[in-house]
């Protein structure tokens, strides 16, 4: 009898069984399927959102908008709600946005000890470590040590302020502008700004 | 729907996925789904995501509490039977 | 079952004096905890000493707390 040539074949990774997790997950989107309270599309539209369209590359056109844009950075400090929509962003949790400036005496952070409170359609949602208890205990009792962690060293004379979003107001921090912004371009400014400079754990 | 594992393709933000696992991803877009079909805003969802945080272990991982809060929300809303 | 309302007032700040920054009003939105009137919101900040002792870093916290959570 000649060999089976199916064993030959390489079928790759095998999946693990589901963990219980999955089972709890897969379980709760069939019974809301089955509800028709929601459709599978639906739940791929969301996902789809928040891997592509949403994340910190819209904080930084904001960003970098308000230091070349003198009127635009008042009107951000003023209603930043109103200033992110002028750049077309806006959505769930960015219906209430607080812009905070950074300047030389004072240094922002943001955190949400109750639970991930983060600015969406200017951030995305939040990488892991703002999530963390450790992140969400530490930040309010200690922010100058968590900021030296992220390697943010600040002199005694700059005053840290924490914010934390324990309500409808979401924080995004405005960065102090580079030396030598006035010979840049907004579009070789957008690049300096990073996730975790508007989150406040950079300077 | 998102493919199993961790794909070089799938997209990062600063270095890291926006949801670890696939299940994390459906947890997240279900109630995000339930909730604008509903017509009701997240702030339906996060007293029980606090709860749910609250109750958790430090080293539960962190959409795990999502689920928990998302059995929590459907169980007062009625949609379930138990929370 | 809904989740007690106090679970909006993080724990590390009930009882301590601090000022407010901000008195919202109704801004972002009247908010009911519980049964009851609407409540204001406000940003009040925390010297750092207040909440933590004073060996602790100088710095402000601060924090949107609703009216009934305020004394």
């Amino acid at each position: 009898m000649s060999p089976n040539t199916d064993h030959d074949h390489d079928h790759g990774h095998h999946p693990a069984p589901p963990s219980e997790v999955e089972l709890r997950v897969a379980a709760i989107e069939s019974l809301l399927v089955e509800r028709g309270l929601v459709t599978t599309d639906a739940i791929d539209a969301v996902v789809e959102a928040y891997e592509h369209d949403l994340g910190p590359m819209n904080g930084a056109k904001v960003v970098a908008h308000a230091w070349v844009d003198e009127g635009y950075r008042a009107r951000l400090l003023d209603d930043a709600t109103a200033a992110i929509a002028e750049l077309g962003f806006g959505g769930a949790e960015g219906e209430h946005i607080v812009a905070l400036e950074n300047t030389p005496k004072v240094h922002n952070v943001v955190v949400c000890t109750l639970c991930s409170c983060y600015p969406w359609p200017v951030l995305g949602l939040p990488p892991r470590w703002y999530k963390s208890p450790e992140y969400r205990s530490r930040v309010v009792r200690e922010p100058r040590a968590v900021l030296a962690e992220f390697g943010t060293v600040l002199g005694d004379d700059v005053e840290v302020r924490v914010w934390d979003s324990s309500a409808e107001i979401r924080y995004l921090v405005l960065p102090l502008a580079p030396d030598g912004v006035e010979a840049r371009s907004e579009e070789e400014l957008v690049p300096l700004v990073t996730r975790d400079h508007m989150i406040g754990v950079v300077r | 729907m998102i493919a199993e594992g961790s794909p070089p393709d799938v997209p990062r933000r600063n270095g890291e996925l926006v949801f670890e696992a696939p299940w994390e991803s459906r947890v997240f877009g279900m109630a995000a789904a339930y909730l604008e079909g509903r017509g009701l805003g997240w702030d339906h969802f996060r007293p029980h995501l606090i709860a749910a945080i609250a109750e958790c272990s430090d080293d539960t991982p962190y959409y795990e509490a999502w689920v928990h809060a998302l059995e929590d929300m459907l169980a007062a809303d009625g949609v379930t039977a138990t929370a | 079952m809904s989740p007690p309302h106090h679970s909006r007032c993080p724990r590390y700040v009930r009882g301590v004096a601090g000022t407010i920054v901000t008195a919202h009003g109704a801004w972002p939105l009247p908010h009911t905890l519980g049964a009851g009137e609407p409540e204001s919101l406000y940003t009040v900040a925390f010297a750092m000493a207040d909440l933590w002792g004073d060996d602790a870093e100088p710095g402000t916290l601060c924090i949107d707390l609703w009216e009934s959570y305020l004394e």
